[in-house]
């Protein structure tokens, strides 16, 4: 049996192992001229091949991109991670080029799958080993995006033992890096540690504190739509205007070479290596001399976007209350940029920034700590939870919460948290539209990142049987109807919700709130 | 609610991130200094018979002595725990290769400055080359007329011949290194063939 832990990113997906007290990363291996070569993450991007309607994953979407003819017959899709914040079950990708688009679903779990077979043959498990995975997703994924992401690694053959939000995963892996590795001294760590976490795709922020083996998050929050990814783009338009070119002219295939071209020259800048951005446009098949951008004209625009990410960790680190927050970590691929750390010290000059030269893999690492340890995470609910109701007898919608943001989460293997809701039914069939926000205005009126999921239809006359097939134009109003129906919400340690709705003759039904 | 003292913004600018010591380093130097004894390993004087014939047979107590010295400022690393022992040499082994693949990229780097200079530098290119042979780093280089894999080539130079197909691989122009467990360091620089 081998023990995993795999942070599934918007541009790369990395996988760590357990190994005797080692924390190996599994590598992407790949048959090449030269023989088997091996890379320590595996890239999320993927390639739809137009001849044969099929998907490639990995390296092999990568060597798709340098064939003759590429442009012609791949479509190449970055950093799919992102179109999880907006899915319901059934969603699919609209591509013009791809007649009838993708399904969001089954395209993930042929991701999945990939990933599932890169491990196997990794060489580092074994053949027919089980392999148990701890997964990470970013802190304020919302619960259709955490239910995805569960089903589809189980599906694809990986048994998912624990689930971590990927600060919480951070902070882990940190308390093991504070004391050099040694397990039995960072059971006994205690420290209250900031988490600014900036990855391809998102920005979380958490503030955990650490008590032996019990780590608890006081607060979290983050920017759905902020990442390495928008970096790149800022680049690829520095690159396009001294090109003299309209970066949304270009094919979507131009449009991608010069995006993944963008971040190399980005990482070159975060690892030091250089300060000035090259590009040559030949290498990515478009005409025209090698082009320039300076260091400080790209970090100039990118100060833009990455302040607010400050400012939501100074908004995290007040609504934690702590004062004894010691420590700032810094990870994610993109918090390496130079920028970042300057902007965050110049913020908190009182607060030490620790960082690490493997930012990439430090939530892996963590969640593969958490996977062989007996210790325990409480989470909190980052988003608000609820439901729409009529109100004023049926003459305006109302929002009523049923979990509000910052409710802690049960640890893993403790009961889940329950609410109840009654309702005395005023139609035959209730319909329930139910809605996710990031946060609510003064009225409690839902405000930003606003997510309504699939609806459930429930028969309250119980002259319907409750697994009825159900539509939207059978609901009538009905005064007759007596008793109250009862609502049980309940929400795991992973924050996924599930609701009973049970109706006064005693017949209920449970529906998984963002499987409806 | 309550405010949280350092998070008041100050004008303070350019204060870059604490880099943390490299921590195998710091904690040899810690197991080192809990040792009993504290003095430095040094040459060995006294424990020498005086009376031995030869130089070689002082050498070879004065190694002994040594030896003796060395296991017992080990010693209070040696009787860690387990998990202790473990867990310091799988922060060795991790910092190791990593740094390693860290100096091969550079070592690979002068090579090819080296390389591109030409002339005397050739000696150089050569010394390099062993040493990274000797630093586990593999050296390789495309074959002619095999296609471009960009994970182990990359396209510098375009030619043009209407008579070979499109994207093969016309000539190498400077080696690619990889690692013993597949790392490549560095890609091979190639010509490719155009026909357009």
């Amino acid at each position: 049996m081998a023990r995993l832990g795999i942070d599934y990113g918007t541009t790369n997906t990395v996988v760590v192992c357990t190994d005797r007290g080692r924390y190996p990363l599994v590598p992407h291996v790949t048959d090449t001229a030269i023989g088997r070569v091996a890379r320590e993450a595996f890239p999320s991007f993927f390639v739809y091949d137009t001849a044969t309607s099929n998907l490639r994953f990995g390296a092999e979407a990568e060597r798709s991109l340098a064939e003759p003819g590429a442009a012609q017959r791949y479509i190449p899709i970055r950093s799919f991670k992102r179109f999880f914040r907006n899915y319901v079950d059934g969603m699919r990708i609209a591509m013009d080029s791809i007649p009838g688009g993708l399904d969001m679903r089954d395209t993930f779990l042929k991701f999945t799958q990939a990933i599932y077979q890169s491990v196997r043959t990794s060489g580092v498990v074994g053949p027919n080993e089980p392999l148990e995975a701890v997964l990470t997703w970013p802190a304020n994924a919302n619960g259709a995006q955490r239910h995805l992401t569960r089903s589809a690694f189980k599906e694809a053959g990986f048994s998912v033992i624990n689930t971590l939000n990927e600060p919480s995963a951070a902070a882990i892996e940190l308390a093991d890096r504070m004391v050099h590795g040694n397990r039995a001294k960072a059971r006994q760590s205690k420290m209250t540690v900031a988490v600014f976490d900036l990855g391809g795709g998102t920005f979380d922020a958490s503030v955990v504190r650490i008590n032996a083996a019990d780590y608890t998050v006081l607060s979290s929050a983050g920017i759905e739509h902020l990442g390495g990814d928008d970096f790149d783009a800022v680049l690829a338009e520095l690159f396009c205007e001294k090109l003299k070119i309209n970066f949304s002219s270009l094919s979507p295939f131009h449009r991608t070479l010069l995006l993944m071209h963008a971040c190399r020259e980005k990482e070159r800048l975060s690892s030091g290596q250089s300060r000035t951005l090259t590009l040559d446009p030949e290498e990515i098949g478009l005409p025209g001399d090698s082009v320039k951008v300076t260091a400080a004209a790209f970090e100039k625009l990118l100060t833009e976007l990455i302040e607010p990410a400050v400012l939501k960790l100074e908004e995290v680190i007040i609504a934690a209350g702590s004062d004894e927050l010691e420590t700032i970590y810094l990870v994610g691929g993109s918090s390496r940029l130079p920028l970042v750390g300057k902007l965050i010290a110049r913020r908190f000059p009182k607060v030490k920034l620790f960082t690490t030269d493997k930012p990439f893999s430090a939530t892996a690492m963590g969640a593969a700590i958490q996977g062989v340890e007996t210790m325990r995470v409480h989470e909190v609910f980052a988003r608000h939870f609820g439901v729409i109701r009529l109100a004023d007898h049926g003459t305006r919608e109302i929002f009523v919460p049923v979990f509000k943001a910052g409710l802690r989460l049960p640890a893993r293997g403790d009961a889940p948290i329950t609410t109840e809701v009654r309702y005395l039914p005023r139609h035959n069939i209730g319909r329930f539209r139910y809605l996710e926000c990031t946060a609510v205005d003064a009225e409690g009126k839902p405000e930003t990142g606003l997510r309504i999921w699939s609806e459930i239809l429930f028969p309250y006359d119980c002259a319907l049987t409750v697994n009825e097939p159900l539509s939207p134009e059978r609901i009538v109003p009905r005064n007759d109807l007596s008793g109250e129906s009862v609502e049980t919400y309940t929400c795991d340690s992973d924050g996924i919700i599930n609701v009973q709705i049970k109706r006064p003759d005693g017949h209920s039904r449970t529906y998984e709130v963002f499987r409806a | 609610m309550k405010k949280s003292k350092m998070i008041k913004p100050v004008a303070k600018t350019g204060t870059k991130p604490t880099l943390k010591p490299v921590p195998s380093l710091k904690k040899a130097k810690t197991a080192v200094k809990s040792s009993p004894k504290k003095e430095i390993l040094k040459p060995v004087s006294k424990p020498v018979d005086p009376s031995a014939s030869s130089s070689n047979e002082a050498l070879r107590q004065e190694i002994t002595a040594l030896r003796t010295q060395l296991s017992r400022h080990m010693a209070p690393v040696s009787t860690g725990s387990m998990e202790e022992v473990d867990a310091m040499r799988r922060v060795l082994n991790d910092l190791m290769e990593a740094r390693m693949n860290d100096v091969i990229r550079e070592l690979v780097t002068i090579r090819n400055s080296a390389a591109s200079a030409g002339g005397e530098a050739r000696r150089i290119v050569e010394q390099m080359d062993a040493l990274l042979s000797d630093l586990g780093a593999m050296k390789f280089e495309a074959e002619r007329l095999e296609h471009v894999d960009p994970l182990i080539h990359a396209v510098s130079r375009e030619v043009s011949d209407a008579s070979l197909p499109d994207g093969i691989i016309m000539e190498t122009l400077r080696p690619g290194f990889h690692t013993s467990r597949g790392i490549v360091v560095a890609k091979a620089l190639v010509a490719v063939n155009r026909r357009s």
